[in-house]
């Protein structure tokens, strides 16, 4: 990151190589269009490369600030264009199956198989309402008040399933790690 | 609103979930340095970072990276389009009874107007040429700037009294790695260092570990750069007080709650 701030393109390619697969697939996945998906990975590597120098590793590793924007954005262009669709759990969605093509691992990511099967296999051992409350919180962008309105349940309930969801999750992932 | 029932809201904060009150409530709560839920929210940030990681890959466009690469040296030089603008359109002569004249006419304004459009878009590049040096130094100037508030806040750190200096030496997994940790109990504060780490394969990340009373209380994770150089704050635990080592692991990305793997350093009160 430290070339990457210092303006060094090739670094900032190799970087690019290493996380743009990642921020495309969340990007796809929110917007449910690939070409959209693609204009939000644009914006997010733009403001990486403008935003370098700003970077602290102490606040996270470079991958989940990656992420973080990479969501940001596509919730941002999600909202813009006011089209909410219904959740599907990860890897159900038909239409995005269309464009979800399993390809070899990316170059810089070789561990990124292992990495998706250990959270989809964590995210497999949630119950399904937690999951789809998540979900509705990651992938919308929607508040906990926002899904208790959606699916007509109590605010309590929402929290609930969000909080032991999450919970279990990063145990799952803890001990899938550790393994 | 009680202790207990604002740090159960720590992962919905961490998840972006938190709305009305409670999130005005709890993020007054977190004002106030509260360690336990700065720990938890970032437990729970690297989970929720993890999300995406489930998802199946989406083929991109093969000209992805080069479109963005091509529109990095695009980032300044908006100038180019009102270049374009500025062109006059041609009149047609449309007065002339000469039927040549208006042809001539425009042939020799469309001669006229590809060697200026040619010289307008060499003169472009060399601003977008000058724009992406520019923009390269203020990048540089961030990077000094940010160098030298860190370096500032080190010394100022370093200045108050009751700051302990603990050296870290690398084990016979990275003999030639070293380390420092400047810590003070009073200030529930601590700066660590590393030098000449080996880099970190990918999906693994280096943790700093506090051993207190027998026990490693995880202190954060940190990257390190090509020359191996790591820098990490960590908010000291009330734990901290009793610390008798520190300790660096090579852990899983975005750390884990028990050391599981090598390390890479270690220093000793």
């Amino acid at each position: 990151m430290r070339k990457v701030a210092l303006g060094d393109r090739s670094a900032f390619g190799q970087l690019f190589d290493r996380y743009s697969q990642l921020a495309l697939n969340l990007a796809a996945r929110v917007l449910n269009e690939r070409q959209e998906a693609e204009d939000v990975v644009q914006e997010v590597f733009l403001q990486v490369w403008r935003d370098a120098s700003s970077y602290r590793q102490e606040r996270g590793n470079v991958s989940t600030w990656i992420v973080a924007i990479a969501r940001s954005r596509a919730i941002d262009k999600l909202r813009s264009r006011k089209a909410r669709r219904v959740l599907d759990p990860v890897g159900d969605n038909e239409e995005m199956q269309d464009v979800a093509e399993k390809l070899p691992d990316p170059a810089g990511r070789p561990d990124n198989l292992d990495n998706q099967l250990l959270v989809r296999k964590a995210f497999g051992s949630l119950a399904v309402d937690q999951r789809v409350a998540i979900e509705m919180a990651y992938y919308e962008g929607m508040s906990q008040s926002e899904i208790a309105e959606a699916l007509r349940e109590p605010l309590g309930t929402i929290k609930t399933r969000i909080r032991s969801g999450l919970l279990k999750l990063k145990q799952s992932l803890s001990s899938g790690a550790g393994n | 609103m009680r202790h207990e029932k604002l740090s159960e809201l720590c992962s919905i904060y961490a998840l972006g979930a938190l709305d009305g009150e409670e999130l005005r409530e709890f993020e007054a709560h977190l004002e106030t340095g509260c360690p336990l839920c700065g720990q938890q929210i970032q437990e729970y940030s690297q989970t929720v970072a993890a999300i995406p990681e489930a998802l199946a890959n989406v083929r991109p466009s093969a000209d992805l990276k080069d479109r963005l690469m091509a529109r990095l040296g695009q980032e300044g030089p908006r100038g180019v389009v009102d270049f374009k603008l500025a062109a006059k359109p041609m009149s047609s002569g449309s007065g002339s009874k000469r039927s040549w004249f208006p042809w001539a006419c425009a042939v020799a304004a469309g001669l006229a107007l590809t060697v200026s459009l040619t010289r307008v878009s060499s003169l472009n590049r060399g601003l977008a040429e000058q724009q992406e040096k520019l923009n390269q130094q203020l990048q540089q100037l961030k990077t000094l700037q940010r160098l030298l508030s860190d370096e500032k806040e080190v010394t100022q750190f370093i200045a108050k009294p009751g700051v302990r200096v603990t050296p870290l030496a690398g084990t016979d997994k990275s003999p030639q790695a070293a380390g420092q940790i400047l810590w003070s109990a009073q200030e529930k504060k601590a700066l660590f260092y590393a030098s000449k780490l080996p880099l970190a394969p990918e999906g693994k990340t280096y943790q700093l570990w506090i051993i207190a009373d027998n026990k490693p209380i995880d202190a954060g994770i940190f990257p390190v750069d090509t020359q191996g150089n790591g820098f990490l704050k960590v908010p000291l635990l009330a734990q901290a007080d009793k610390a008798q080592k520190f300790a660096v692991t090579l852990e899983p990305a975005g750390g884990v709650p028990q050391p599981t793997g090598a390390m890479h350093l270690l220093g000793s009160l």
